[in-house]
């Protein structure tokens, strides 16, 4: 059972939270959905549209084709009105859809106003006629009204009523609940950034507004005073890394989060986090560029940029959630990798991750064990000197913090002695470059391997992909095996640094590599090129500013079969 | 002066900036954009980064601009124009141009007081000849409200939300007319969309002078600020009446307050109107916040008086 209703309008008529209001009524009725959001650069007009798919199972992943389209304007119609399946029905705005079987109009816009005295209600209108079709629970309905629209519940209350008694009954039959209360969230991959933040015990986030970063600074805004969280909004995004890099050189677990152009503006003090040898967390979220690009749109496009940014060379993890369950099982765990080998660590995301919400298991903060790594009072009391790059076998030296004992812990940009001060003996140089870059190593063994889907690869051809194109890849992959069984998907979810040798090995039982990326280049193909000498056959490129739907992927595949 | 007759007469002749824009029903910045070019006469270049206005009034196949018009990154707009002009007046050197051609600014607060400053301060400093004009909403509109070093005090957003304990913005807004006039420029003025013949006649004294000119003009945002949208000039206009934002010049280091409320209009007057404000009325703290936002507002009054007296014009 699979079901794909997508509301469309212009920015400024609420599609946003009319998809809200439906993905909170069919979680609350126990189903499964995936809810994405896709608009325009602009502050008004410009097409918006909510995508709701829902099924019996997790969904990660965005359909072409819709099975209800509620329709607001004429422009949406001759945007979406051909991307309908078999038996589809229609709810319009009277005049924006033309007559036909399966085409409910209703004069949503007057009702609102003549009824309701408030025209942005239109949307609500349509909706109750919509959730009537799909054969929703009034009640569920109701209550995701009063959740989203808080203190202006009252009047989208009455133009959901209006809605519905215009509708005829149920045109479908919604399967009975597959969970219970409590037992899975819903939720977005911003919000499950700024969760996995807040369990991670960051203490410190400073960002400059940027979409699709900049969600996950409003989630820690609204809740920075609760939890203990300083939020700074920085002048720029210079001043907001350094201003992470002074917090934690203090103790505070640091967070900055931005997209492309800001990130580009980090990269000097992306450096200096791997010269100063100071944990910090960036998040990434991806937006199709150069340069401003596409701001509302999606991409995959800064694989190698956010693997390569900084000069010099210095340590990095480079991690790119799946779902919004990895985005918060990973962001605690780049905090913990950024503290344990004292690197910054980044989150590499994208508007459709970020935006899309989904229901996922109830989440667990215990998964990921926090621990403190840097050195006690007591244990510094003890020393008789600290040297705060000392060379260790690991590389990772033993981290104080400033005033936290008669030590003093000194950080330089320049290259240093095991002090901390600067030096110009090339002797030591040599040894300080060879100290950072050891912990490579050793942080490669905590991270994971790519995931193989089915478990044994040989003699199949493998679906390699990274991020958020998880949920098309699977549903792709499922697919066409079930047309001929030759398939599989490989799905990496930490991209540096990357046990390399046993990719290699893995992957050298596929029968072909398929790289399926959002992106022009095959950025994910390069490097495993690069790193292991295997060529991808092909490279299934998305760069419109769209995520990946899992028919895309299965078409191009019949098409080169 | 130009007069409303002259302004409509020069928009007759060849409109600079058009309709067809998507800026929001309401919205100031257009009213301060077409006014600024008609009360221009020569050719304009203008540069505009990233922020409302850029992403409003440049989708293909439309435009609203009648002139050349480039849109830049969003922290560079006063870099990029210094290079126009530095590039105009080399071709002029060379006499490949003989054209006076005029080069215009217009960025938002956040484009100008925030991530755009250090590229201001230099073009000022350098000395270039272009008009800068700070289309000043208070706030990071076009991602989502988010609070700028010119939102004032105790105002919401998404980045300043109200909670228990703060109350909107806990800072000061920056005093950027008065940071500008510090780099001892030509012209630095501030105005407001309420009184458009103001700007207007500012910007035609600010381009009798050769060198950089600096325009802050307050832009209202009826779905930044939360106010209905046929308000916009109402909203500024308070702004005015209660000596928040003062319209004066400071040319050639030499104050002029344009003018003087003769009334003290209290700012609750101007607070009690905007959502972003709202708290404020229902927050216990809230006449105790307010009484702080006034005693900045007299403080900001009384040393422009003092600074006008002192470095007045002395007429
Ligand atoms: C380096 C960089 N950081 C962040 C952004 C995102 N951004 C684009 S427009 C904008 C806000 C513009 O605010 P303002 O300058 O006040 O103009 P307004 O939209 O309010 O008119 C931001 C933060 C960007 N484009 N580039
Ligand atoms: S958000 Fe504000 S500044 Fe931007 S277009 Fe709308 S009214 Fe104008
Ligand atoms: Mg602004």
């Amino acid at each position: 059972m699979e079901l794909v209703v997508r509301l469309a309008g212009a920015a400024g008529q609420g599609v946003q939270s009319l998809g809200e209001v439906l993905v909170r009524s069919l979680f609350r009725s126990g189903l499964f959905v995936h809810g994405e959001l896709s608009y325009h650069s602009r502050i008004r007009g410009g097409e918006n549209a909510f995508t709701v798919r829902l099924a019996d199972r997790p969904l990660f992943a965005t359909r072409r084709e819709a099975d209800l389209l509620v329709v607001l304007t004429p422009e949406m119609w001759r945007a979406y009105g051909a991307r309908l399946r078999p038996g589809a029905w229609v709810v319009a705005e009277e005049g924006a859809a033309p007559e036909g079987p399966r085409v409910l109009r209703l004069p949503a816009l007057q009702l609102a106003r003549e009824k309701l005295g408030l025209p942005l209600a239109q949307g609500v209108v349509l909706l109750g006629a919509a959730a009537r079709l799909l054969g929703l629970n009034p009640s569920a309905v109701e209550r995701a009204l009063q959740e989203v629209f808080g203190a202006k519940a009252g009047p989208n209350l009455q133009a959901f009523a209006l809605g519905w008694e215009r509708a005829p009954g149920p045109a479908w039959e919604l399967p009975p609940p597959r969970f219970g209360p409590g037992e899975r969230m819903l939720l977005t991959g911003g919000q499950a950034v700024g969760a996995g933040a807040l369990a991670a015990g960051c203490r410190f986030l400073a960002a400059y507004p940027m979409t699709p970063g900049t969600p996950v600074l409003e989630f820690l805004a609204q809740r920075g005073e609760r939890y203990g969280v300083v939020v700074e909004q920085a002048e720029d995004e210079i001043a907001a890394i350094n201003m992470a890099l002074g917090a934690a050189y203090a103790g505070a677990r640091a967070m900055v989060t931005t997209s492309g152009g800001g990130f580009a503006l980090m990269v000097e003090g992306l450096s200096l986090a791997g010269m100063i040898e100071t944990p910090v967390v960036i998040h990434l979220g991806q937006r199709p560029g150069p340069a401003t690009g596409l701001p509302t749109r999606t991409s995959q496009e800064n694989l190698l940029f956010a693997l390569y940014a900084g000069h010099g060379e210095f340590p990095r993890y480079l991690t790119a959630p799946a779902t919004p369950e990895s985005a918060f099982y990973l962001t605690m765990q780049a905090f913990e990798l950024a503290e344990a080998y004292q690197v910054p660590a980044i989150l590499l995301t994208d508007q459709f991750l970020v935006d899309s919400y989904a229901v996922v298991p109830a989440l667990d903060p215990g998964r990921v064990p926090l621990r403190e790594h840097t050195l006690s009072p007591q244990e510094l009391e003890r020393l008789e000197r600290y040297e705060r790059f000392a060379p260790t076998p690991t590389g990772v030296s033993p981290r104080a913090l400033p005033g936290a004992s008669r030590h003093l812990v000194l950080v330089d940009s320049d290259e240093h002695d095991f002090y901390g001060r600067i030096t110009e003996d090339l002797e030591i140089r040599k040894a300080m470059v060879e100290k950072r870059l050891r912990k490579e190593g050793y942080l490669a063994q905590e991270t994971a391997l790519p995931e193989v889907f089915p478990a044994e690869l040989r003699g199949r051809v493998a679906l390699l992909g990274w991020g958020s194109t998880y949920g098309a890849l699977r549903e792709a992959v499922e697919a066409l095996n079930r047309e001929e069984d030759r398939y599989a998907h490989v799905h990496f979810q930490d991209l540096w640094p990357v046990r390399w040798a046993e990719v290699e090995e893995l992957l050298r039982e596929a029968r072909a590599v398929v790289t399926v990326e959002g992106n022009a280049w095959g950025q994910l193909g390069k490097l495993l090129r690069q790193e292991t000498g295997i060529r991808p056959a092909r490279h299934l490129a998305r760069y419109d500013g769209r995520p990946f739907t899992p028919e895309d992927i299965v078409e191009a595949m019949r098409h080169a079969a | 002066m130009p007069s409303i007759r002259v302004l409509a007469e020069r928009e007759e002749k060849g409109v600079r900036f058009t309709s067809g824009h998507t800026l929001c029903a309401g919205c100031a910045e257009p009213m301060v954009v077409r006014t600024v070019l008609n009360a221009i006469e020569d050719p304009v270049v203008v540069a505009t980064p990233t922020g409302c206005l850029e992403v409003a009034t440049s989708r293909f196949p439309g435009t609203a601009w009648n002139v050349p018009w480039i849109h830049v990154a969003f922290e560079n707009a006063a870099a990029v124009i210094s290079g126009v002009e530095a590039a105009y007046k080399a071709l002029k050197k060379k006499g490949l141009i003989d054209k006076r051609v005029r080069f215009v600014v217009f960025a938002g607060d956040g484009g100008t007081y925030d991530i755009g400053f250090q590229a201001l301060s230099g073009a000022l400093e350098r000395g270039h000849d272009f008009l800068y004009v700070c289309l000043n909403n208070e706030a990071y509109m076009n991602t989502g409200v988010q609070r700028s070093s010119a939102t004032p005090k105790c105002a919401a957003a998404t980045t300043a939300p109200v909670g228990e304990v703060i109350p909107g913005k806990p800072q000061e807004r920056k005093d950027l007319t008065e940071i500008v006039a510090a780099h001892g420029i030509p012209y630095v003025a501030q105005a407001a969309v309420s009184h458009l013949i103001d700007l207007a006649n500012k910007v035609e004294r600010a381009m009798k002078y050769e060198g950089p000119k600096f325009i802050n003009v307050l832009t209202t945002c009826p779905l930044g600020w939360r106010t209905p949208r046929d308000s916009a000039i109402q909203q500024s206009k308070l702004a005015v009446e209660t000596r928040y934002w003062p319209l004066y010049e400071v040319i050639e280091g030499r104050y002029k307050i344009n003018y003087k409320p003769k009334e003290r209009v209290p700012i609750e007057e101007w607070l009690k109107t905007q959502g972003r404000f709202r708290h404020l009325f229902r927050d216990p703290r809230g006449k105790e916040l307010i009484a702080q936002i006034q005693a900045e507002v007299d403080r900001r009054w009384e040393l422009l008086l003092k600074k006008e007296q002192c470095f007045g014009v002395g007429d």
